[in-house]
């Protein structure tokens, strides 16, 4: 019979062979995840937010940079795996997501996903995305000063994300489907005790049309269909810091490119 | 801990400007990791004759090593007897750059002319070259059309020097603003006040010119700080020099 410690033990290190195990996407082992990766600030009092491949995470001001880095690197990396192995999308491609980021160290309350309906008849994906981010910032339960915190910075970060360059573009171009558009939005915050936590709508479409614009262009309710889901986590310290050696070899390589040139 | 004043650099072929802000250590970071990326790209491809090649080689060796590339926009522009060279820097600079940081660099031009001490030195040999007919290359092709080609002046040619330099800003940690300036000249550089050279009104051809922003995080660089700083050995003293701000020809080497 394992104790409770053995129990965890285990479970990290089954976490470990499948984050070890998991294929990226567009990764050759000679090259490192940070193309996919873009930062941008947010607003004048230093909230960020980091573009990772077709997911957007918005990090409210306060949080230590350890915490940020974690957030930047498990959304990264569940991104990249799930794009590998669902490059279409759906229902398969949430599931990997989230499986990734639980083994980073993510405890997750999700929802599955599920068909989504738009009240209005025109509408964009940036507000969709945000009402579904809301959603689950309000079944996150944090305290009100939080919760409205967490709105506000993914608000933002939308505004500020159609303000800039290279985000934008790597946001729009990893998101687009054959037929439409897979992509997930998140809030994160840290409480003053530490507590980490990220609330996070994902939202997939398809349509007939040809998408040129996923976030900004305004639709037509009866042309495109959608899911959706919503997910509030927070993240196990412990759990992390037993993965994260793995998580950052898997991104960025345990050879370092830079090193190996001459000079 | 940021030392609270501007502080500039010469890094073998750039101009590092840092502003108040900055950590010192972020600050030995940017000036190490890329001297490095400097004399690493200048190992595969002349910079001065293979700007393009040299350009790319440096931003493909960044974003694989760790840095996010936030922006990045690739111009070649003609100067017409429009402003000078540093007028037209200026206004591409607008946009990405402080305007506090750009008048930083606009005095340290300036501390420049009447100075002719080892950074000064340092700039010139690794930013300017004579360039022999055999070695002159057509224009680079502009990747976003800014208008007309100038041609290279054939009568000229044979006395054209090439100009490949790095201005680099950094306002706050982590981001770096890079800009890379190639472009070719007639005039006499071996005697050539560096004012002279960044406020030219023309160029021979056009003025070809890179701008990206990118983050340099502590996460990815602290794995790779010894490395870097133990393969550049005594390169790092010998070719970052600080410039102070304001004050010609007052230099001091950032390690010793």
């Amino acid at each position: 019979m394992l104790n409770d410690y053995e129990v965890e033990e285990a479970a990290i290190q089954q976490d470990i062979r499948f984050i070890e195990d998991c294929e990226l996407a567009d990764c050759d082992h000679t090259q490192h995840m940070a193309p996919e990766l873009a930062g941008f600030d947010v607003d004048e009092k230093n909230a960020e937010a980091v573009v990772a491949g077709n997911s957007l995470v918005s990090i409210a001001a306060g949080m230590s940079d350890d915490n940020k880095q974690a957030i930047k690197d498990t959304v990264l990396l569940a991104t990249l795996a799930a794009n590998k192995s669902h490059p279409r999308g759906g229902v398969q491609w949430y599931q990997m997501f989230t499986r990734v980021l639980t083994s980073c160290g993510w405890f997750s309350q999700s929802t599955g996903f599920s068909d989504y309906r738009v009240g209005n008849s025109r509408f964009t994906m940036e507000q969709t995305a945000l009402k579904i981010l809301a959603s689950a910032i309000t079944a996150a339960a944090v305290p009100g000063p939080t919760r409205l915190l967490m709105l506000k910075v993914a608000s933002d970060t939308i505004s500020a994300l159609q303000e800039s360059d290279e985000p934008l573009r790597l946001f729009e171009n990893s998101s687009k489907t054959h037929s439409g558009a897979k992509f997930a939005i998140g809030s994160s915050a840290e409480s003053k005790d530490g507590e980490v936590i990220m609330a996070m709508g994902a939202l997939d479409f398809s349509t007939r049309l040809n998408v040129t614009n996923v976030l900004f262009w305004e639709w037509n309710s009866s042309s495109v269909r959608i899911k959706r889901a919503e997910n509030h986590m927070t993240l196990n310290q412990r759990h992390y810091e037993n993965m994260r050696s793995v998580i950052e070899n898997k991104l960025y390589g345990t050879e370092d490119f830079l090193l190996s040139l001459e000079i | 801990m940021s030392n609270g004043t501007q502080r500039n650099y010469v890094n073998a072929g750039g101009l590092y400007f840092f502003g108040e802000q900055v950590p010192t250590t972020f600050e030995e970071d940017v000036l190490a990791c890329n001297l490095y990326l400097q004399l690493a790209a200048s190992v595969r491809h002349d910079k001065f004759n293979e700007a393009s090649e040299w350009r790319h080689m440096y931003l493909s060796a960044m974003s694989k090593s760790g840095f996010g590339v936030l922006r990045r926009d690739v111009q070649s522009i003609p100067l017409d007897g429009q402003g000078t060279l540093w007028n037209r820097v200026e206004q591409e600079l607008s946009k990405w750059v402080s305007s506090a940081l750009v008048q930083q660099a606009q005095n340290t031009f300036t501390s420049f002319a009447d100075s002719d001490g080892e950074a000064l030195a340092l700039l010139k040999s690794r930013t300017t070259r004579p360039l022999s007919t055999d070695q002159i290359k057509e224009p680079e092709p502009a990747r976003i059309e800014t208008g007309h080609s100038l041609p290279i002046p054939v009568g000229e040619s044979g006395s054209l020097s090439a100009v490949s330099l790095q201005l680099a800003f950094i306002d706050r940690a982590p981001a770096i603003t890079l800009v890379f300036l190639s472009f070719k000249t007639i005039s006499p550089l071996a005697n050539l006040p560096f004012p002279h050279l960044i406020y030219q009104e023309q160029v021979a051809g056009n003025l070809e010119l890179t701008k990206v922003t990118v983050e340099l995080q502590e996460h990815f660089y602290k794995r790779l700080r010894k490395g870097v700083l133990k393969k550049l050995g005594s390169r790092f003293a010998e070719q970052v020099i600080e410039v102070e701000h304001g004050q010609p020809g007052a230099q001091t080497c950032l390690i010793p």
